[in-house]
């Protein structure tokens, strides 16, 4: 069965996050620790700094002829411990965008994705993790009725 | 050749000429380029016709009104500007009488002229859009009103 076309967005997302190495030439080993749809708490600190992510919603609209546009939007959360700085948090979502826009098309999967509001959570008393929460909206043309 | 045939043979010209040039049509589905990275989808939506009043001995005509819409990835704004350009000056350039008097249409010759009423480009991220307002004179069926 071929997969969807969001799956299949889906499944290079994750492979793109995966490259986020120092060896690659980004600021932090994020790659290690990729969660697709991880709700659950990140059990042990020798999983960070790790990434979240999820397609959470999607918007679909009909297209003059026999297409649809799709935004997908994704929440992408990146996880660190507590006691990381400000500047720590930055950096780890600085990576996030680089990654996407290495080939924001996916291979030719999408028509585009941009990044809209981001927010961070640092040094919070009895937190063990320090968190920053990004949107994403990946934009791709699809046929009638198909995904 | 009813009017009818007449316009839907038109219609068939278009296509046929926008297909040549490589364009997508929406009506065959979303073709290979899904993401119209390189290529470059048209929808061709019949927007009317208007008629001409005849006088005496004189042929009636009709005026066929087509929005041709080109839909591809202009996200890249240098790109996306040559690409306006290239797509309204294919339609300017390549629909003329000659060009719709072919096929059904190739011993009558019913197309008697084609002019552009209105081109407009827009664009919301990702995608650019031309709507070219094309309208098609053609030479009505004699028996009309008889």
């Amino acid at each position: 069965m071929a997969l969807s076309i969001r799956q299949q967005i889906f499944d290079a997302i994750k492979a793109r996050f995966e490259t986020i190495l120092r060896s690659n030439g980004y600021d932090s080993d994020l790659g290690s620790h990729i969660f697709p749809w991880k709700l659950t708490s990140i059990s042990s600190e020798d999983e960070l700094p790790a990434l979240r992510f999820r397609d959470n919603t999607a918007e679909r609209t009909a297209h003059v002829g026999k297409s649809t546009i799709h935004r997908v939007q994704y929440e992408i959360e990146v996880l660190e411990r507590s006691d990381v700085t400000a500047d720590e948090i930055r950096s780890l979502l600085r990576d996030v965008v680089k990654a996407i826009g290495t080939d924001v098309t996916f291979g030719g999967l999408a028509a585009d994705a941009e990044f809209s509001e981001d927010n961070f959570i640092i040094d919070i008393a009895n937190r063990i993790i320090a968190s920053g929460q990004m949107t994403m909206t990946v934009i791709y043309r699809a046929g009638e009725y198909d995904e | 050749m009813s009017d009818a045939d007449t316009v839907k043979s038109i219609i068939t010209n278009v296509k046929t000429i926008l297909t040549t040039g490589g364009y997508q049509l929406e009506d065959n589905g979303i073709g290979s380029d899904k993401q119209l990275l390189t290529a470059c989808a048209v929808a061709i939506e019949y927007v009317g016709e208007s008629y001409e009043d005849s006088y005496g001995q004189n042929a009636s005509f009709g005026e066929l009104i087509l929005n041709l819409i080109f839909t591809f990835n202009g996200v890249d704004p240098s790109t996306r500007r040559t690409n306006i350009a290239d797509h309204i000056h294919f339609v300017r350039d390549g629909i003329t009488v000659e060009a719709l008097n072919v096929g059904d249409l190739a011993l009558t010759k019913l197309v008697s002229a084609v002019r552009t009423d209105t081109v407009e480009a827009s664009y919301e991220r990702p995608f650019a859009e031309v709507t070219y307002q094309i309208k098609i004179r053609y030479r009505e069926d004699d028996t009309y009103g008889d």
